[in-house]
């Protein structure tokens, strides 16, 4: 990958599957324009890994299960993920409806994303992770253009 | 020993088997003043004891999460009830150490959706129900509006 993108892909690589000291420490490192360009990385990332592991004819019920074996993986952490609002994201990215999650607050957003993410990329093999982060970038490209 | 009033225990009976449960507010308008508190003792004591009876050993947090998950998944399509508000309900029961503030609105639907997805007498059957409204009748009666607490200190004497 040689996009201007890279440092943000392998900041969602180093979360699922790297240092996560490292990780935090790239994020401290990030100024504004850079958070704006990681949301836009992760919000990819989310859309392609929901749609990837849910398909367009999933119940609301396997959503509800999908965060709940979420939350569970943090059951004794103090993490304690909004789960209405986490099915409301993962709803959106089906759907392609945003309306539900336009006025949640932003920082529960980004966790949101991020704990979903690692727990649906955190199995995945070196190279498919190659060829989804590929898409991402792809995607991100896209929907940057398109602003 | 103060007896429940059948009627406190026709409306709790008419509550757990009700097919919606936005029903509810319009079955407790029918409540008078007298019984309201005994419906709210026998409701407290079904549901600790339903959920005893669910987890007689105690459940973790993942377990709990995972319940609700269900119950939600199993109710019907424009019907929700708070997840985390349900988690923290059952958690005061298994965990005596923990007690969540919870606004009592949400908590009593909570409790509603908890009772109607443990009790439900398609699952269960009716004689089952029966003998679980039995129990939490003799405690109620036995604790009036104590019976939570009461109920709590008995649960294996976990605090």
């Amino acid at each position: 990958m040689t996009t201007d993108r890279e440092p943000y892909l392998e900041l969602l690589r180093e979360l699922t599957h790297g240092d996560p000291g490292a990780y935090r420490e790239r994020c401290r490192q990030l100024d504004e324009a850079g958070w704006q360009e990681l949301g836009l990385v992760l919000g990819a990332a989310f859309f392609l890994a929901a749609r990837e592991r849910l398909g367009e004819r999933t119940t609301r019920g396997e959503v509800i299960r999908l965060v709940a074996e979420v939350r569970s993986k943090f059951a004794d952490t103090t993490l304690n993920l909004d789960p209405e609002l986490a099915e409301k994201m993962l709803i959106s990215a089906l759907t392609g409806e945003t309306g539900d999650v336009e006025d949640a607050e932003q920082g529960a957003l980004l966790e949101t994303e991020l704990v979903v993410l690692w727990h649906l990329l955190s199995d995945a093999p070196a190279d498919k992770l190659d060829r989804f982060l590929a898409e991402v970038d792809q995607l991100a490209e896209e929907w940057s253009e398109e602003d | 020993m103060k007896k429940i009033s059948p009627g406190a225990v026709a409306l709790v009976r008419t509550l757990l088997t009700l097919d919606d449960a936005a029903d509810v507010p319009t079955v407790q308008e029918d409540i008078p003043p007298e019984d309201q508190l005994w419906v709210a003792a026998l409701t407290t004591s079904l549901f600790v004891l339903a959920v005893q009876r669910q987890y007689p050993e105690g459940a973790s947090r993942g377990e709990i999460i995972r319940f609700v998950a269900e119950l939600r998944a199993a109710l019907p399509a424009g019907t929700s009830v708070d997840a985390r508000a349900t988690e923290e309900m059952i958690t005061s029961v298994v965990d005596a150490k923990r007690r969540e503030e919870i606004p009592h609105e949400v908590a009593a639907e909570s409790v509603m959706e908890v009772l109607q997805y443990l009790l439900d007498p398609a699952k269960i059957g009716t004689d089952e129900l029966e003998a679980a409204l039995a129990r939490a009748i003799a405690f109620a009666e036995e604790h009036g509006l104590d019976a939570h607490l009461k109920v709590k200190e008995s649960y294996g004497s976990q605090s």
